[in-house]
């Protein structure tokens, strides 16, 4: 009875927002011919100006290097004091998972708006604000392992005097950094995608040339950065998966 | 620490010290005082402007409509691209292609795509869930095969002894180890998207996002603060509702 309910609810939500954002095959088919011109356009890439644009997409590899270092490292702490089995207070660790909370509801090109905002249009304002990110999910993530480890050799520093700090180096980091590793890895992978879009707000990478390129309705050049991007996109995420594969067996 | 880590660690260091020399910005020496203008003061982040609730909260419905038919529609392509591609139930071939269409997909960013289905839809609701949608069949299509292939064959060949068809042994075996995760799967998808609806509107895709691209490009702090919260506390709910549902499910 409860499953139909449910299923009920939810089929209602569904055609509620089917009606009310004008969803309809009819457009979906009409617009099709658009598309394909579009996509004929595209076709073949013309990769003239590739050459020119990579050290934009260096910049963009370099942002996102940038974000997951910084960010990782500002995240390492910020995770000791999130974790309820390093931190033994209810309040700290309660406080500072709701600012992480907070700090990872606010989308990435959102954040990069407002670096644009503050830093100018230039390659920093992406780089801060996709550290700004990357800190958040990596915290979650770090907090979320500690929670979960061994608490035994945490409980026999501490019987023995050890300060909070000594938990960490002595008890804690020894089993996680390998977890937390992996978790920038991983991070870095989300950055690389997350660093080639940021230029569509301005905020550096190679992100600004599929808005000039749309702009002047060169579509052919945009395949050409989409299928490098594609090439770079997989290596990364390919060296990364060995990596952390290697990093998880030992 | 061993010799190896040390030159991992220096090596880490030096670049990231030379990407922020190269990427530090020259041309911004109001840098702090755009972060007092911005944030605190009359017409900062730090004050939101409420007299323009209606307008977001009208926005901020849409884009959680976005978000809604985007996942639920990339869920029913999913569940079939993601049976074509499981290793263990369809030919090798085409689960190799699938796969590989599949990251290829993934690769598109959804506001890139979001730019595309505008030039066919035109601007509007509509365009941004065909980009949610599209994308999403990407991501949820690859952990829907990684169910599949993760099935456990035991209970089918209980079916399959006792006499069932084939029909019956998807439907009793597979389909109710299938059922919870996917559903899982989809409703963390949902939390990715609501926050991906909340900006597609900033290239035109309808959602909160337009209202915050008019208000970002207008310097009117006072309402990007009003909208930030408002992202805020739609984001936090779908996530609360969500970890609360999975909770249950798995």
């Amino acid at each position: 009875m409860k499953k139909y309910l449910n299923i009920t609810i939810f089929f209602l939500i569904f055609s509620w927002a089917l009606i009310e954002t004008e969803v309809s095959l009819g457009r979906f088919v009409k617009g099709l011919a658009d598309i394909k011109f579009f996509l004929v356009e595209m076709w073949p890439p013309d990769f003239s100006e590739v050459s020119a644009v990579l050290p934009d997409f260096l910049i963009s590899l370099k942002m996102a290097f940038f974000a997951t270092l910084l960010g990782s490292v500002i995240a390492y702490p910020f995770a000791m004091f999130s974790a309820k089995t390093i931190t033994k207070n209810i309040f700290l660790t309660t406080l500072f998972r709701l600012i992480l909370n907070v700090i990872r509801t606010i989308p990435d090109l959102l954040l990069a708006a407002l670096c644009v905002a503050l830093f100018g249009a230039n390659p920093f304002a992406g780089a801060i604000a996709l550290t700004f990110f990357s800190f958040g999910i990596i915290t979650k993530l770090l907090y979320e392992s500690l929670d979960s480890i061994n608490e035994e050799p945490l409980r026999a520093i501490s019987s023995v005097g050890g300060s909070w700090i000594s938990r960490i180096k002595y008890g804690a980091s020894p089993i996680i950094l390998p977890q937390f590793l992996s978790y920038c890895l991983y991070v870095f992978e989300i950055n690389i995608r997350a660093a080639t879009i940021v230029g569509l707000v301005g905020a550096g990478g190679i992100g600004v040339w599929f808005n000039v390129n749309f702009d002047l309705g060169q579509y052919s050049k945009i395949s050409s950065l989409l299928l490098v991007m594609f090439a770079i996109v997989t290596t990364v995420d390919y060296l990364s998966e060995k990596i952390r594969k290697k990093l998880t067996k030992t | 620490m061993s010799k190896k880590n040390w030159i991992f660690w220096i090596v880490g260091l030096v670049s990231f010290f030379y990407i922020t020399i190269e990427i530090w910005p020259q041309d911004n020496k109001k840098g702090i005082e755009m972060f007092s203008k911005v944030f605190s003061g009359e017409n900062g982040l730090l004050n939101p402007d409420w007299g323009i609730m209606p307008s977001i909260s009208s926005g901020l419905i849409e884009s959680f409509q976005i978000a809604i038919i985007g996942t639920t529609f990339a869920g029913f392509f999913a569940l079939i691209f993601g049976f074509l591609g499981s290793e263990n139930i369809s030919p090798k071939p085409i689960s190799i292609f699938c796969k590989l269409l599949m990251n290829a997909i993934r690769t598109i960013p959804e506001i890139l795509m979001a730019i595309i289905f505008i030039v066919g839809v035109g601007p509007g609701a509509f365009a941004g869930i065909l980009a949610l949608g599209f994308h999403s069949i990407g991501t949820l299509s690859k952990l829907t095969a990684e169910i599949i292939e993760s099935l456990d064959p035991k209970p089918m060949e209980a079916v399959l002894a006792v006499g069932g068809s084939r029909i019956s042994t998807f439907r009793y075996s597979a389909w109710p180890q299938i059922l919870p995760e996917f559903l899982s799967i989809l409703i963390y998808r949902l939390e990715i998207n609501i926050r991906a609806a909340s900006v597609l509107g900033m290239v035109g895709a309808g959602g909160i996002g337009k209202t915050l691209f008019f208000a970002l490009m207008s310097r009117n702090w006072n309402n990007v603060g009003a909208i930030i919260l408002g992202i805020i506390v739609v984001v936090t709910i779908v996530d609360f509702l969500s970890s609360r549902i999975r909770a249950k499910l798995v």
